[in-house]
């Protein structure tokens, strides 16, 4: 009987021993679980966070980069741009100058057409040289232009070649310049129409 | 500056026995006028010319040629007796071209004018001095 009530009595201890370590063992793991996750997630957090500004920062740098290397290449562009645009107005100067373009202005307009007598190739080569002396700028005849390798050439009496152009009578010379120069350097007294009886026109071009 | 193959025609007014051997002769042919160096100067670029200077002066798209008396204004610029003028491009049709029988030089030397044709494969022909500036011709767009 004695030893029934030691046993039981034991067995009682080594049970609330076992549920009271049991409990704090339930305790603590709760405690210290929550405590652990939430420290470590704001910390995972928090890295993360870190890395993902650091990400942030890199990549803004990046961007900052090529956005100064586009404003570079576009002021590369434009400089490019102007010196294009610098040699192609050279260009159509230099155009100009060779006779290359079509040009207009004040001038007047000189008709020679075969009369009595025919018109020969030295009157329009001294009408050329007569427009040249009082500043003709630019001359054509029957709209085939005078530049610097022009010339009139003779294959019969009826027809000229300028620039290996075939044109007859009436032979219409245009000439750009100051008008009051070019009319009266064709017009003076025993001059260029006074030595031809040929038929003038004068008109604004 | 140019350079290259071509010919050099020189002009000089008849010499005096020419004068002397002929009475009925008109004193104008027996010089250069300014008309014979503009028939010359169509006679190269008929032949294919591509540069041209008289006495120096070079010969471009304005310049003029005339009459100052006892000289002759090349391009504003006075050039006398005896004229050189130079040209460059193929030397044999510039030849070709000037000497023709009947051509200008011919009947200029008929006439009594001493005239002189060179071939040469080493003409320089300087650039025009002038300027050249438009006031009244614009371009037509």
């Amino acid at each position: 009987m004695k030893e029934k009530v030691i046993l039981s009595i034991s067995i009682g201890c080594a049970a609330l021993i076992l549920t009271m370590v049991m409990f704090t063992q339930f305790k603590t793991i709760e405690y210290t679980d929550i405590v652990a996750l939430e420290t470590m997630r704001e910390a995972e957090l928090r890295s993360e966070l870190a890395s993902w500004k650091s990400k942030y920062e890199e990549a803004e740098e990046k961007m900052e980069d090529t956005n100064q290397k586009i404003m570079e290449y576009q002021t590369q562009i434009s400089s490019e741009q102007n010196a294009t645009e610098l040699l192609r107005q050279e260009l159509i100067e230099s155009q100009k100058t060779l006779g290359y373009t079509d040009v207009k202005g004040e001038g007047i307009v000189v008709t020679l057409e075969n009369g009595e007598e025919k018109v020969d190739r030295f009157d329009l080569i001294s009408l050329i040289n007569e427009l040249k002396l009082a500043g003709a700028e630019a001359i054509s005849i029957n709209d085939e232009r005078v530049i610097f390798k022009t010339d009139i050439a003779l294959p019969t009496s009826e027809i000229f070649l300028i620039n290996s152009k075939r044109i007859s009578s009436p032979y219409n010379v245009k000439a750009i310049g100051e008008m009051k120069y070019l009319e009266s350097a064709i017009t003076i007294k025993n001059g260029y129409l006074d030595q031809r009886k040929t038929e003038r026109k004068k008109s604004k071009l | 500056m140019f350079f290259g193959e071509g010919i050099i025609i020189t002009l000089k007014d008849a010499n005096k026995n020419a004068i002397k051997t002929s009475i009925f002769v008109d004193p104008n042919d027996l010089v250069v006028h300014d008309a014979d160096l503009m028939e010359v100067v169509n006679a190269l670029k008929e032949s294919g010319a591509e540069a041209i200077s008289i006495n120096g002066q070079r010969v471009v798209d304005s310049t003029a040629i005339t009459c100052l008396g006892n000289v002759i204004q090349v391009g504003g610029e006075k050039v006398g007796v005896p004229f050189e003028i130079k040209a460059i491009g193929l030397t044999e049709r510039l030849y070709g071209g000037l000497t023709m029988p009947y051509g200008y030089l011919y009947n200029m030397e008929g006439a009594g004018i001493q005239v002189k044709v060179e071939k040469s494969d080493n003409i320089v022909i300087p650039k025009y001095s002038g300027i050249s500036q438009f006031e009244y011709a614009e371009n037509v767009e």
